[in-house]
């Protein structure tokens, strides 16, 4: 069938595809809903796009992205002109917009361990941003990807269980249920001869993880990302934030087990990788995004990152000492800390030192391994 | 479009002014009966849109706290203990068996309601506001998909008791925890921002009927420059309306004309000592001036 030949909804199923390609949930009720929308306005008038963007979008950044994908599909062609009547062509589906057009933009990272990576690269780090994006695939092969996986599997079984507030049925416990009790009793006439008890429920604690992705940590990236991706994909609740110039929620990209989504998902966000670091700023908007979530209070935080930073020190030691009030435990996992030779001479390092837990070698996959013998520690 | 200018205007008429994009998201959501999500920063006005709601419509405002630990018992019902025991001691005398016992006291007449089920056993559709959600946990989300998408609530005891009318319902996230993709796709989603300038003139009028026009844009320009300074707490709309009625109270007319009076009543508007501090009367002024 040509262009052409496609029926206007037809063409508006396939707009429902290239949104959940991106991300959108959109479930049969939801297209149905959009679609009878659909079949009262059309595409060029300016009542469409907002309802759509109402029942489609399901999170911020969906409602952000919103009109540029609705633009994005339907008028390809036009930057700011108005569509004329009868002038769209409805059937357009931008697949090549995707994956595809980021891989000309390949950047690839060497591989764990490169031999002839310079551990002093931008090792001041820099302010400029990176254009640089990289796909996820060539940041971790298949063997990788077990590895990390099996690891993150590990570690995962590592995290201790916390206390939560709600309580669940138990054969002994702490307080009586005596909605189970009320019940029990009606085979004795209504004596409470057997008690019915709740006891406190267990969860593991929440996991942050930020990931330093900036030009310093070009050689550790793989492991680091292979290692967050294997971990967000556990049963704890994982969000996953990476850091150059600028701070990125990667928490849904990690989470994503279809590759040909988590690529697309991930070379949106790749941008900047590669490039220089401003770990205070990357800390400052965490904590902007996490100033009211009372949850993170029980949080294991990771930083994956070799403590170089361009920004200003006292950015950094504010916002750090502001993480480390906020959540339960800290452990800065650190590439070059492996070495005999290695101080921690960075402004950066320095000051983060007074506050973090533990400080932990890791530049391979395996070394994450270590991390099990702190996690015992509760 | 009627029904949503319609709902605008009713919402303006309860007090609320509303920018088109949420104006339409109430629209769609009383049109398709569907649950709205709304997400944004704490102060931006959320909850506010669920108690005018309930005020244009001119029905119920049933609302629900959310906080972690919330169950079951506290949202949707909960058995009289008190009075089943006392039941069970009073048919003693009667030798009732167990199984009518039984039937007898799982009933309407034991019955708590509480918000969930008060919401879909109202004879006018009330406006339900599950208010925070993101504080509640992911268990009582599960709770919540039933009643969202069928509005029915099953007790084991009684069986399914359905809506008699469909509530609407508004939930409120301030974004401090993931939702879960279920819930999300129940619901019509709408982000609440802070409102820009125009739009809070309009509210601090709207709340203030006797506030003069140049002094509420003076106001709403403060506040919305005070917003792009880098603090820890943002200013929300509640803490603008506070604070105009502290420089209303204490004889301010012009901000211009009284920087030292604005700096000490900024009290109204940061919430933290560090907000306090990055805000001296220097700085204050410096945005007094730009406000003129």
């Amino acid at each position: 069938m040509t262009d052409i030949e496609k029926s206007p909804a037809h063409s508006f199923l396939e707009f429902i595809a290239f949104l959940r390609e991106r991300g959108f949930l959109i479930g049969l009720g939801e297209a149905a809903d959009a679609t009878a929308i659909a079949a009262r306005f059309s595409p060029e008038t300016s009542k469409l796009k907002p309802r759509l963007k109402i029942l489609l979008s399901k999170s911020r950044s969906q409602w952000d992205d919103f009109d540029r994908l609705f633009n994005e599909f339907w008028f390809p062609d036009r930057k700011k002109r108005p569509a004329m009547k009868g002038e769209v062509a409805i059937s357009v589906v931008t697949k090549s917009s995707g994956v595809g057009a980021h891989n000309s933009l390949l950047d690839e990272f060497p591989p764990i361990g490169d031999a002839e990576v310079e551990l002093g690269y931008d090792a001041s780090g820099s302010g400029a941003e990176s254009l640089s994006s990289v796909n996820l695939d060539e940041l971790a092969s298949s063997a990788e990807r077990e590895m990390a996986d099996r690891i993150a599997r590990q570690i995962a079984k590592s995290i201790k269980q916390r206390q939560s507030r709600r309580r669940r049925p138990a054969h002994r416990g702490s307080r009586i249920d005596l909605r189970r009790t009320m019940r029990k009793s009606l085979r004795f006439g209504g004596d409470p001869l057997e008690l019915a008890f709740k006891k406190p429920l267990h969860r593991p604690q929440p996991v942050i993880l930020l990931l330093d992705v900036s030009g310093s940590m070009r050689s550790y990236a793989r492991a680091f990302l292979a290692f967050a991706h294997g971990l967000a994909g556990r049963w704890i609740d994982v969000r996953v934030y990476l850091m150059h110039t600028a701070l990125v929620d990667a928490s849904e990209v990690m989470k994503e087990r279809d590759p040909h989504r988590a690529a697309q998902k991930f070379a949106d966000i790749a941008v900047g990788f590669g490039g220089g670091t401003r770990l205070g700023a990357c800390f400052r908007t965490f904590n902007n995004q996490i100033r009211q979530t009372s949850s993170l209070r029980r949080a294991l935080v990771f930083i994956l990152s070799d403590g170089y930073d361009s920004g200003s020190e006292d950015l950094f030691a504010t916002e750090f000492a502001a993480i480390a009030d906020r959540t339960r435990r800290m452990i800065w996992l650190n590439p070059l800390c492996g070495r005999a030779s290695y101080r921690p001479v960075t402004l950066a390092m320095l000051s983060a030192m007074n506050r973090i837990d533990h400080l932990v070698p890791a530049d391979t996959l395996e070394s994450f391994l270590a991390l099990e013998s702190y996690l015992a520690r509760g | 479009m009627p029904a949503q200018i319609d709902i605008e205007e009713k919402l303006a008429l309860a007090g609320y002014v509303v920018d088109p994009a949420l104006g339409m998201a109430v629209g769609l959501s009383l049109d398709m009966s569907r649950p709205l999500l709304l997400e944004g920063e704490a102060g931006v006005g959320k909850t506010e849109v669920a108690v005018s709601l309930a005020k244009a419509l001119g029905t119920r405002l049933i609302r629900l706290q959310c906080y972690e630990g919330l169950d079951v018992s506290s949202a949707i019902y909960e058995w009289n203990y008190q009075r089943q025991i006392l039941a069970i001691k009073a048919s003693e005398k009667f030798a009732a068996n167990a199984s009518d016992l039984e039937a007898q006291l799982f009933t309407n007449q034991y019955l708590l309601e509480r918000p969930l089920l008060a919401a879909i056993r109202q004879e006018i559709s009330p406006v339900l506001l599950i208010d925070e959600i993101d504080r509640a946990d992911e268990e009582f989300e599960a709770f919540l998909l039933e009643v969202l998408a069928d509005f029915q609530i099953t007790i084991p005891e009684l069986g399914t008791i359905k809506a008699i009318s469909v509530p609407h319902v508004i939930l409120t996230s301030n974004q401090t925890r993931e939702l879960s993709d279920a819930l999300r796709r129940r619901c019509l989603y709408a982000y609440v921002d802070f409102p820009d300038v125009m739009r809070e003139m309009a509210i601090l009028r709207a709340r203030m009927p006797g506030l003069d026009e140049e002094f509420a844009g003076q106001i709403a320009r403060f506040v919305h420059e005070l917003r792009l300074q880098d603090l820890k707490k943002r200013p929300g709309i509640a803490e603008t309306l506070d604070w105009c009625a502290a420089l209303t109270g204490l004889g301010v007319r012009e901000l211009t004309g009284a920087p030292e009076m604005v700096h000490q009543t900024l009290l109204c508007l940061l919430k933290t000592q560090e907000d306090s501090k990055k805000l001296t009367p220097e700085l204050t002024a410096e945005i007094v001036a730009g406000t003129a």
